[in-house]
């Protein structure tokens, strides 16, 4: 039995305590009302695994590097210039075109270094999800201080296989689900905390958890702790409205993700596009045959990109926001492409996984629009490369990311010699910026490497 | 001058509630165990979708009658239209799933969370009103030993309904030997309580069978 005797000084403390906060009532409660006025903010990350060759895209390539042989390109047109609100630049192809009528909703960040050392597409992806190429703990999670019924949502057909140790609250769905779900719950007896079944089910959970301390006893007590969730997720559910509809696409994910964002069940979610090895689009470019369908699949994943914007801005949070004023959101591949392959054609070459480099972009609430952030090496036929791309890059088949002036926000000119994570932007960056946004606790921040600093935060592109 | 006495007020308010809960030595939000909280860094679970649904079929329900416990997502007056034909699959996997190619495969969803727990009972209570509409209905979907314990729970609320016999056949039936004795008097006492009487006839094996099978015990590994 648990001994509860009260004594003189514990009695002391509590009487002075109620005391003093009846004084401090209306200060506390004044307070308590501003965290509920506290602005929403969800984030969206969409992810097309494969490796998105980003020469493709934002940071592409002048066409006298094909000439060349340096670089393949299928488009065959010269880039144009995507100038940035904040003075700096970089090189598009015309496969961005989709995106130019939301180019104030986003900055472009280029150069950003993933895990150099490692170019396989889990460890790629798992330095993206989790900080660590052999996975550890997704970063979404840790966006839930509220601790909402989910940590975050699952969207579109694609996977990624990354190993995350904290994906218990994170789940798949899909709008057809969640519609069918809605109308199923209609029907179904209701269980709540008054209700005798619920009183008993939450009792036995919360005793079994207690028999034990291994996994069995651990799974009841998430057992219990999911249920005491379940009649308010219920009503939450039931709150919502979905069209039922034949064929799920981008714009019904960006409904549900909605709809789930607006009802409380969650503040994150994860849309992952069927881009690696699919039947449809194919991003892992290492044949010819691929590579040369990249000008055809990237203009549909460009659309799909300002699908997601353009479902943000059209949907509303309330009468004044847009959900895209209110949703942070990232878009993002696990690594860049190699220039071109050794050992094959040129004209009818594809291109291998390059981890030095890779595109971000990031746009909506929390982040100044428009930017150009970041940039990489290799940008002509007569550049200079570093000591430490060499190192990782003998060849010279990849683009790396430059090294980065963090207060300037500017890419630096010079050439190191060797690789230190603390000079470059790194995906770790990106993230630590996020957490920023959320005021995710340091502790949680991600390092330059094992045993090493903090990553720097990309301040400059915080509003 | 206002800001700094709101501030002291505040805090001293704030410091002295945070200190005057009056918790036994050692207590933790985390239950204990021999003095020592659960270390829930290990959480066990779901036994998932495929093993749930032939345990149940295999105990329930009659041979070479199809069963998917899953098809209790569906929406009944929808099935013969197939609107949802998706819905199944999708929320089907929530509850458990084998995934992924080589190093990367392994067991997902099967950590419970607020929606899986939902759907589970969602699946649960719709396979417990099947059974407590026999009581007005007869369905060719229980095998015989499952008909003959409903028909005693039929009779509710008479006394052979709750009989400690009858109980212990339908537990049996249920949960077989996944729990311990103990768990079975804890249940039993709940389904003899007086409270437990105030229930319809229908409600009454609906909330029986659900709260065996929404056990830990039934739906973890």
């Amino acid at each position: 039995m648990i001994n509860q005797e009260i004594s003189r000084r514990d009695f002391l403390k509590c009487s002075s305590a109620s005391t003093l906060s009846y004084l401090a009532a209306p200060y506390v409660f004044s307070d308590v009302s501003h965290a509920k006025d506290q602005e929403p903010h969800f984030v969206l990350q969409v992810v097309f695994p494969g490796g998105m060759d980003t020469h493709y895209l934002f940071d592409a390539r002048p066409l006298e590097m094909t000439k060349e042989k340096l670089i393949q390109n299928y488009i065959g047109e010269e880039p144009n210039m995507w100038i940035g609100r904040n003075g700096q630049s970089t090189l598009a192809t015309k496969l961005t075109n989709p995106l130019k009528p939301y180019k104030n909703y986003f900055s472009v960040i280029n150069g950003v270094v993933m895990e150099p050392t490692f170019d396989g597409h889990e460890q790629n992806m798992s330095f993206w999800y989790t900080g660590n190429p052999f996975g550890g703990e997704f970063y979404l999670p840790y966006l839930n201080s509220s601790n909402l019924p989910l940590d975050y949502v699952e969207l579109g057909k694609g996977k990624v296989f990354v190993l995350m140790s904290n994906t218990s609250k994170g789940v798949p769905l899909s709008n057809k689900s969640v519609a069918g779900l809605i109308e199923k719950m209609k029907m179904v007896p209701k269980l709540g905390p008054k209700n005798q079944l619920f009183s008993y089910l939450s009792q036995r959970m919360s005793t079994i958890s207690k028999t034990g301390t291994g996994g069995f006893s651990g799974g009841a007590w998430a057992m219990h702790d999911a249920l005491k969730a379940v009649p308010d997720l219920a009503s939450r559910i039931e709150r919502m409205e979905l069209e039922r509809i034949q064929e799920e696409q981008t714009k019904h994910s960006i409904t549900l993700m909605s709809q789930l964002f607006k009802t409380g069940i969650a503040k994150s979610a994860s849309l992952v596009f069927d881009t690696d090895l699919s039947d449809d689009i194919n991003l892992d470019t290492h044949s010819g045959e691929d590579a040369k369908g990249l000008p055809e699949d990237l203009t549909k994943l460009m659309g799909e990109v300002a699908t997601v914007f353009k479902s943000l801005k059209d949907t509303a949070y309330d009468e004044k926001r847009s959900m895209l004023d209110v949703t942070t959101v990232l878009v993002t591949t696990e690594f860049a492409r190699t220039m071109r392959q050794n050992g094959t054609e040129f004209d009818d070459c594809g291109t291998d996984h390059n981890p030095l480099t890779n595109t971000v972009l990031i746009g909506g609430k929390g982040i100044k629009g428009g930017m150009v952030v970041g940039s990489s090496d290799y940008e002509s036929t007569k550049a200079e490369i570093s000591a430490a791309h060499k190192s990782f890059d003998p060849y010279l088949l990849k683009i790396m990311g430059k090294p980065f002036d963090f207060d300037a926000m500017k890419s630096r000119t010079d050439l190191p010699k060797t690789y230190n994570p603390k000079d470059y932007l790194t995906a770790s960056c990106v993230i630590n910026t996020v957490y920023k946004m959320f005021g995710v606790s340091s502790k949680h921040y991600r390092l330059i490497e094992r045993n090493g600093a903090v990553a720097r935060t990309l301040d400059g592109i915080l509003v | 001058m206002f800001c700094c006495l709101r501030l002291v007020v505040v805090t001293i308010a704030t410091v002295l509630v945070a200190g005057c809960g009056i918790k036994p030595k050692g207590k933790t939000d985390k239950p204990l165990v021999n003095n020592k909280p659960v270390n829930y860094e290990l959480i066990g679970g779901f036994r998932g979708y495929l093993v749930t649904n032939q345990v149940i079929k295999d105990r329930v329900i009659q041979e070479g009658i199809p069963f998917e416990l899953a098809g209790y997502f569906e929406l009944k007056e929808n099935q013969e239209e197939n609107i949802f034909s998706d819905i199944t699959p999708n929320l089907r996997s929530l509850l458990g799933i084998n995934e992924g190619n080589g190093v990367n495969s392994g067991y997902k969803n099967n950590q419970p969370n607020s929606i899986n727990m939902l759907l589970w009972y969602i699946a649960l209570s719709g396979l417990a009103t099947d059974m407590a509409d026999t009581c007005d209905d007869h369905s060719n979907l229980f095998n015989q030993k499952t008909d003959d314990i409903l028909a005693k729970l039929c009779t509710w609320p008479e006394a052979e309904s709750k009989s400690d016999k009858t109980l212990q056949e339908l537990w049996q039936l249920l949960m077989d030997y996944d729990a311990t004795n103990e768990e079975f008097l804890v249940w039993r006492a709940y389904v003899q309580s007086d409270e437990f009487s105030k229930n319809t006839k229908k409600e009454a094996i609906l909330n029986m069978v659900v709260s065996i099978l929404y056990n830990p015990y039934f739906l973890l590994k």
